[in-house]
């Protein structure tokens, strides 16, 4: 139950993020977490939607680069030591970047695993919520 | 002092017979021996017979970098490959390279003609010279050594790459020569600057050439370093370095037309041009052997002034260069073709094919950054993809240009361009 993310390639100057959120404002498009990953030249936006596929395709006609990526979204409780036991579970896999999506009473971590299915498998098995689309983002 | 004061101080008179007599013989030899030059002279309706001194040059077709390029890689070599002791190449519009090849005969002629620079510069054969230019199949540090070598000079030939060293070495030996690109020069300088080591330096003359420099930077050089430096030009197609000169006076760089022809032409009519005007510079080579080449169009705009120079030369003088009438970049003393950067990109496949080339000069050494179009089909959500694509084409570029090349990756569509035509250059160095 993979989640989609839209991940943006934006280049290092003024006004390129702000250029992203107008053209999904423009759409009526809802952003429920994002994180962005810098480099000395570009960054690449990653960004939970309300509707993936239309988001994209709204970036890319105003000539945006924008692509579609599969994560995990994984519920968790927003108590110390919640994230620690979430991380434990998945200690043998290679986690290439995550990212938060919380609020006061509820927590749930969006992360890019390499082995995706097989993680999916293990948290379940481990009796956590793997969350679908529309549970991070209307 | 003169090297060959016959020939560098021939009068007028004496070095048109002594022009028309080679080229007459030149011109029989390409008709015979290469099939381009036959075509090439029967398609305008010329044969050897009408070519009976230099006055009739401009009769004769002109030779471009397309036809060394068409005719890849030795199809305009006038004697038979085992009499070819060496061969050269250069960058060439795309992936083949322009290759060149010399003769003994060619060899020493080349070696004369570096030494005729060389002993305008002041360097005798009691110098002691590092050649720090590149050697290999550049002509720059072969052709740099020979003709120290033929002078009698003690050489060490240094390449480039190891200023550290290359100081070193000029303090323990007591270099008193040097011969590098005018901008590694400068870096030189400036380390010296920095290690504080300029009194420990028996260094006088320096000869640079390979890239376009200004008297700035000349005047710069010598009040950094305490020397005096000389102003040397060449192409791998005519020769290599030592095709003209400096002297003492720089009122131009004197042409060795005995064995190198200059004309000037205009670049869109074609039309030779007079004295003092600016157009572009093309070479005839009187005596050379394994690739002869008849009015070849060099694409460096400048001008020629003849008459007497103050140091008793007679030969022709070319003027500052002015550009290119192509779009060929000197980077480093590296020829670089846009083109080139744009078939690698290609053949690579993992960008688009939109690039800009921004060349500027920072701490008096070229620096080349490519910037590249990126779009969604050439990355995925992960940093690590777009640093791998990164040095993937800072790899492909450097094999390409034989060149260090920054990149950038940028946006879609934000790179400049002009009528729907992309701009490929951006040149911020200012040699004015």
């Amino acid at each position: 139950m993979a989640v989609k993310q839209v991940t943006v390639f934006i280049g290092n100057k003024e006004g390129r993020i702000e250029k992203v959120t107008e053209v999904l404002k423009k759409n009526g498009i809802n952003i429920s977490s994002l994180s962005l990953a810098e480099s000395v030249d570009f960054g690449l936006l990653r960004l939970i939607v309300s509707d993936p596929e239309k988001a994209k395709d709204a970036l890319k006609d105003e000539g945006l680069s924008a692509r579609l990526s599969d994560v995990i979204a994984v519920e968790i409780s927003n108590e110390a030591g919640s994230l620690h036991e979430l991380l434990t579970a998945l200690v043998d896999f290679n986690i290439e970047y995550m990212y938060v999506l919380s609020s006061a009473d509820t927590a749930s971590m969006i992360m890019k695993i390499k082995d995706h299915a097989a993680a999916e498998s293990v948290l379940e098995a481990k009796g956590f919520r793997v969350l679908a689309q529309s549970e991070v983002c209307r | 002092m003169i090297w060959n004061e016959t020939k560098e101080c021939m009068s007028v008179d004496e070095k048109m017979t002594l022009q028309s007599a080679r080229l007459v013989k030149q011109v029989d030899r390409v008709y015979h021996n290469v099939e381009f030059y036959r075509k090439r002279m029967q398609s305008v309706g010329i044969e050897p017979g009408d070519i009976k001194g230099i006055e009739d040059l401009p009769k004769l077709p002109y030779t471009t970098k397309m036809d060394l390029r068409d005719n890849y890689p030795f199809g305009l070599f006038a004697v038979p490959r085992e009499q070819i002791v060496r061969v050269h190449a250069s960058s060439g519009t795309t992936g083949k390279a322009t290759v060149v090849g010399y003769t003994r005969r060619d060899i020493d002629i080349w070696a004369e003609c570096v030494a005729r620079c060389l002993a305008g510069a002041g360097v005798t054969s009691k110098d002691i010279i590092q050649v720090a230019y590149g050697y290999g199949l550049f002509t720059g540090g072969l052709g740099a050594h020979y003709g120290a070598e033929f002078m009698g000079a003690t050489v060490v030939p240094q390449s480039t790459g190891n200023t550290k060293k290359l100081l070193t070495m000029m303090q323990d030996f007591g270099v008193t020569a040097i011969a590098c690109t005018p901008s590694y020069l400068l870096h030189i300088a400036e380390v010296v600057k920095e290690e504080g080591i300029l009194d420990e330096l028996k260094l006088k003359v320096a000869i640079c050439g390979a890239e376009p420099w200004t008297e700035n930077m000349r005047h710069m050089i010598e009040s950094e370093l305490r020397i005096k430096a000389f102003d040397i030009y060449g192409l791998s197609e005519i020769m290599g370095p030592g095709v003209a000169c400096d002297c003492e006076f720089h009122k131009g760089l004197h042409v060795h037309d005995d064995h190198f022809y200059p004309e000037i032409i205009d670049p869109e009519t074609l039309e030779p041009v007079g004295e003092n005007v600016t157009g572009e510079l093309v070479f005839t080579t009187l005596t050379k052997e394994g690739l002869p080449l008849i009015r070849y169009r060099t694409k460096d705009l400048t001008s020629i002034e003849y008459g007497t120079c103050d140091c008793g030369r007679t030969q022709p003088r070319i003027q500052k260069f002015k550009g290119r009438s192509d779009d060929m970049l000197i980077i480093r003393g590296v020829n670089v073709f846009p083109s080139q950067v744009e078939a690698a990109l290609l053949e690579m496949g993992e960008t688009t094919p939109n690039y800009m080339m921004i060349v500027d000069r920072v701490d008096h050494q070229d620096t080349l950054e490519v910037q590249v179009e990126v779009d969604e089909s050439y990355f995925d959500d992960e940093m690590r993809g777009l640093d791998n694509l990164s040095n993937k084409v800072k790899s492909v570029l450097k094999q390409a240009l034989g060149l260090a090349v920054k990149v950038k990756l940028v946006e879609p569509k934000t790179l400049p361009r002009y009528e729907g035509k992309s701009v490929h250059v951006i040149d911020n160095r200012k040699l004015d």
